[in-house]
């Protein structure tokens, strides 16, 4: 078992096999062997969101590891439509806690979680007009009128199917 | 007594901290730990009076801006903006619900439409985001959404690419209007290297492949660095700045290009051209404490955390810098410095295009290619008509200058693409010339119905040997750099030597017996050279050992024409269809159907899926061919459209038409073939019962890829008659009849096709 302290201080206790999908976690625990009262502090992490971040883990402790090192931007074309069904009911909460959990998944290097938390983002935004993506985001225009119509005269061309 | 873990983390923290949100670390909740962006930029307004350089760069127009830097409207936002931290404003801001989300309102009326606005609002709005305890806003003091939260206000930029990097060009172009920082945010360039990478209509090019040839690089206009005048209004990439904090450490930004003004399609290499990349190096010099920081890294990347995942955030802070640094800036830049601190090679180092000092726009050629594609899919290019010759014109090739042509008038004529006046005319052949080919070198190969070869100096317009021995017309010629080879309706396919020294003529080498028809056609990759004959059959052979390998069976009636690419064989027969077969394992992968009469003539483009046939039907077809995977034969589907993957069986067959009096072709066996079921007397019948056994056969077969096909366009008006040749190159189209006519298909239009390599 390893112990988890969260930024506000609550100790959280994990079976090795779930905490280890974190990378961070999982090269600590490498680093300093075999300590057994070990506590780890994770001081960018809140509870909330250590428990959904660990509820991810137990559920995927079992996956193949992802590559551990892999092209940041390779040629794969990036999909956001493969998202199974777990995984979508699982991040399917509001923004406040996707944001929270897309920071803690990079914290803690728990690429599949990132990963997930991204896409999840990105499919709100795929779809929607620039208005709509506003509203969604809460995002400020700082443009004026005539700079937001120069930018989309710029990029009609994309719409060109 | 110190815990390790603890010391661990606390050393993980420090250099993650760092690396990972720059701007607002993550757990930040009090203003009172201002973020390094807030700092600067409240200082550098709390200064009021800074000088115009450190201005926040304009979006647009960044040169008015320099132009006016004592602007009293310019200075009085400023300093009206350094009252941000805890002023009344602030509170005003805060308290109104909706208000932190829409400081423009504040702003004086009298700025409306200024250049100035857009840069200073967006600072004025960084300077509040940074500085508002984001996470304790309450959601009902938005009046959008009901949790709303912009990304870029909650996760570090390098998380928001990661969300850019899942989205498509028409999302990402939706999102750029959002705001200045999405805008610049959607123009990244690894995004767009990236789609331009996987794009189906550019992966196979060279540029996606990281791969360019010395010749292709000298042939791109990467030298030419010249002013453009920022046509279109778009922004030039020196200019553009990422609103966020370090601005005051970037006094010298003013005269960014001016002496060397932009060129639209490069990124300047000592701009920043992406966040994701690290390429351009930038030092620690930009950041607010150079050793420190460089240090911080080089503790990611070696202590603290020695997995390489830590890379990105540490890159992304490198690269945190704005864009247009001078040449001042990078002079100490230039120490090739690995700051990211875990040796990450850069996939671009590699890139032989950085050796010209130059980085590409990705968004631009992305968009070059893709307008490409809309050309082809949607039809647009202006057709011209060269004519010329006074008989049918049986063959054409062309490169991006000229057009060479073939005719019944026994002449050769050179065309140019560009104009469509003939550059130069040969005479020589006896008879009709009907097929030809050239290379890069000059050497034109041509045969004729006078049975001879000739071979040509394309340069010098002048005759360099005939090549005599077969007893037939001279259907097909094809040559690689080692043999010349010729097929002939006397059923032969004859090896010439291709001697080095044009004093000398090539002399025969071997003759390819098998074929029981006329060999109306042949192609050559390599030294494996296909065939087709009107014995129904395409063969395949090793030039080099003379060997026959294998025999494509299926078509039903004589075939006429055939394309090769090294890997796909295309086959046009007298049954009408268009078979495409895998020449390694004899496989049939398609049969496509459309035409309503003899297929005489195949060109095929495997990495775009294209393949264009010209039919006795008049009509010249483009057709979609694509494979269900992205290694397919084809690769993927590429283009929109009606998927019409029709039923191998067909139930009905038109009769059959007679034999063409064509001097050019021998689909319809000639009576001087014996033991062969000749084209007319095949049934309709018993036509499908081949084809069925045939199309069983290859399913039968081991894993056979899936190909699909649709016919994206139909040429049916184009030519008045016959069509005896298409040739095809991804920019242009040319096809050739016994309309004597020649049509030029440029899809072109609005395309830089120096880029389209």
């Amino acid at each position: 078992m390893v112990k988890l302290l969260s930024s506000d201080n609550e100790k959280i206790t994990v079976a090795q096999d779930v905490a280890v999908r974190s990378m961070l976690i999982k090269n600590m625990l490498e680093d300093i062997g075999d300590a057994e009262d070990a506590e780890i502090p994770l001081p960018n992490v809140t509870a909330r969101v250590l428990k959904k971040v660990i509820e991810y883990c137990e559920h995927h402790k079992n996956d193949p590891m992802p590559p551990a090192e892999e092209d940041e931007l390779g040629d794969e074309r990036r999909r956001s439509d493969d998202i199974d069904e777990w995984d979508a009911d699982y991040i399917d909460v509001e923004q406040e806690l996707l944001f929270e959990i897309i920071l803690a998944a990079n914290y803690m290097d728990i690429k599949p979680l990132l990963d997930l938390g991204c896409k999840t983002v990105a499919n709100m935004i795929k779809g929607k007009t620039t208005e709509e993506i506003r509203k969604t985001f809460n995002i400020t225009c700082d443009f004026t009128a005539e700079e937001e119509e120069q930018i989309r005269r710029e990029n009609e061309w994309a719409e060109d199917r | 007594m110190k815990n390790p873990i603890t010391s661990l983390i606390s050393r993980a923290m420090f250099s993650r901290g760092s690396g990972t949100s720059p701007a607002r670390p993550a757990d930040q909740d009090t203003p009172a730990t201002s973020t390094p962006a807030g700092t600067t930029a409240a200082a550098a307004a709390r200064a009021g009076s800074a000088p115009a350089p450190s201005l926040p760069w304009a979006i647009f127009h960044p040169d008015k801006i320099a132009a006016r830097p004592s602007s009293p409207v310019a200075r009085a936002t400023y300093a009206w903006s350094g009252a941000v931290p805890g002023s009344p404003t602030d509170s005003v801001l805060r308290a109104r619900p909706g208000g932190t989300m829409s400081p423009t309102v504040s702003l004086p009326a009298s700025l409306a439409g200024h250049d100035a606005t857009c840069a200073l609002v967006t600072r004025y709005t960084t300077a509040v985001l940074d500085q508002l305890p984001l996470p304790k806003l309450s959601p009902t003091t938005c009046t959008c959404g009901k949790d709303a939260i912009d990304p870029v206000a909650r996760l570090p930029l390098e998380l928001v690419l990661k969300i850019l990097a899942h989205l498509d060009a028409p999302a990402l172009v939706r999102l750029a209007p959002c705001n200045s920082v999405y805008h610049r945010l959607a123009n990244d360039h690894a995004l767009w290297r990236q789609l331009y990478r996987t794009h189906p209509a550019c992966h196979a090019s060279k540029l996606a492949q990281r791969f360019v040839d010395p010749e292709t690089l000298a042939r791109l206009p990467i030298g030419a660095v010249v002013s453009h005048g920022n046509g279109g209004g778009q922004p030039s990439y020196p200019h553009h700045h990422y609103q966020f904090g370090l601005a005051a450490n970037h006094h010298q930004q003013q005269g960014t290009s001016a002496a060397h003004p932009p060129h639209p399609f490069l990124v300047p290499q000592n701009a920043q051209w992406s966040l994701l990349s690290t390429s351009t190096s930038l030092p620690g010099a930009l950041l607010a404490d150079p050793p420190t920081v460089s240090a911080a890294h080089t503790r990611a990347g070696t202590l603290a955390l020695p997995s390489p995942p830590s890379s990105p955030t540490a890159a992304a802070c490198a690269a945190w810098a704005p864009t247009g640094t001078t040449a001042t800036d990078l002079e100490d830049v230039d120490e090739p410095m690995d700051i990211d601190g875990v040796g990450d090679v850069d996939e671009d180092e590699a890139f032989p295009l950085q050796s010209a000092q130059a980085k590409l726009d990705w968004k631009f050629l992305y968009r070059n290619r893709v307008r490409l594609e809309c050309n082809w899919r949607h039809d647009r290019m202006p057709m011209t008509e060269l004519k010329g010759h006074g008989d049918s014109v049986y063959c054409i090739q062309f490169d991006q200058q000229r057009i060479v042509s073939g005719s019944r008038d026994q002449t050769i004529k050179v065309w140019s693409l560009a104009t469509g006046t003939i550059l130069q005319e040969m005479r020589g052949h006896a008879g009709s010339v009907l097929c030809l080919q050239y290379d890069a070198t000059g050497l034109l190969v041509t045969g004729s119905s006078d049975t001879t070869v000739m071979l040509w100096d394309l340069t010098r317009g002048v005759k360099l040997h005939t090549l005599s021995g077969h007893t037939a017309g001279v259907l097909d010629v094809a040559f690689n750099q080692d043999v010349i080879v010729s097929c002939s309706k006397d059923c032969t396919i004859k090896v010439w030597s291709r001697p080095d020294d044009w004093r000398v003529g090539p002399v025969l080498k071997t003759t390819l017996l098998g074929h029981r028809a006329a060999v109306n056609a042949i192609q050559l990759r390599g030294n494996t050279l296909v065939s087709a004959s009107g014995d129904y059959l395409v063969k395949v052979w090793d030039v080099a050992s003379g060997t026959h390998v294998r025999d494509l069976a299926g078509h039903s009636r004589g075939i006429a024409c055939v394309a090769f690419d090294g890997r796909i064989v295309v086959s046009g027969s007298n049954d009408k269809t268009i078979r495409v077969w895998d020449v390694h394992t004899g496989t049939l992968l398609a049969t496509l159907e459309g035409h309503t009469d003899l297929v005489r003539t195949l060109a095929l483009d495997s990495a775009r899926g294209i393949i264009v046939s010209g039919s006795y039907d008049q009509s010249v077809r483009v057709w979609h061919v694509w494979s269900d995977e992205m290694d397919g034969p084809f690769g993927p589907r590429r283009h929109a459209g009606v998927p019409a993957r029709r039923d191998s069986t067909r139930t009905t067959q038109s009769p059959v038409s007679p034999v063409p009096p064509n001097e050019g072709l021998a689909v319809a066996l000639g009576p001087n073939v014996p033991g062969v079921v000749t084209a007319a007397s095949a049934t309709g019948d018993t036509m499908t019962a081949t084809d069925q056994a045939t199309d069983q056969a290859a399913v039968t077969a081991p894993p056979k890829p899936k190909v699909h096909y649709f016919e994206m366009h139909n040429f049916a008006k184009v030519h008045s008659s016959w069509v005896f040749n298409v040739a095809l190159s991804s920019t242009h189209l040319v096809s050739a009849s016994q309309d004597q006519s020649i049509v030029v298909y440029d899809f072109t239009q609005g395309v830089d096709t120096a880029w389209i390599v």
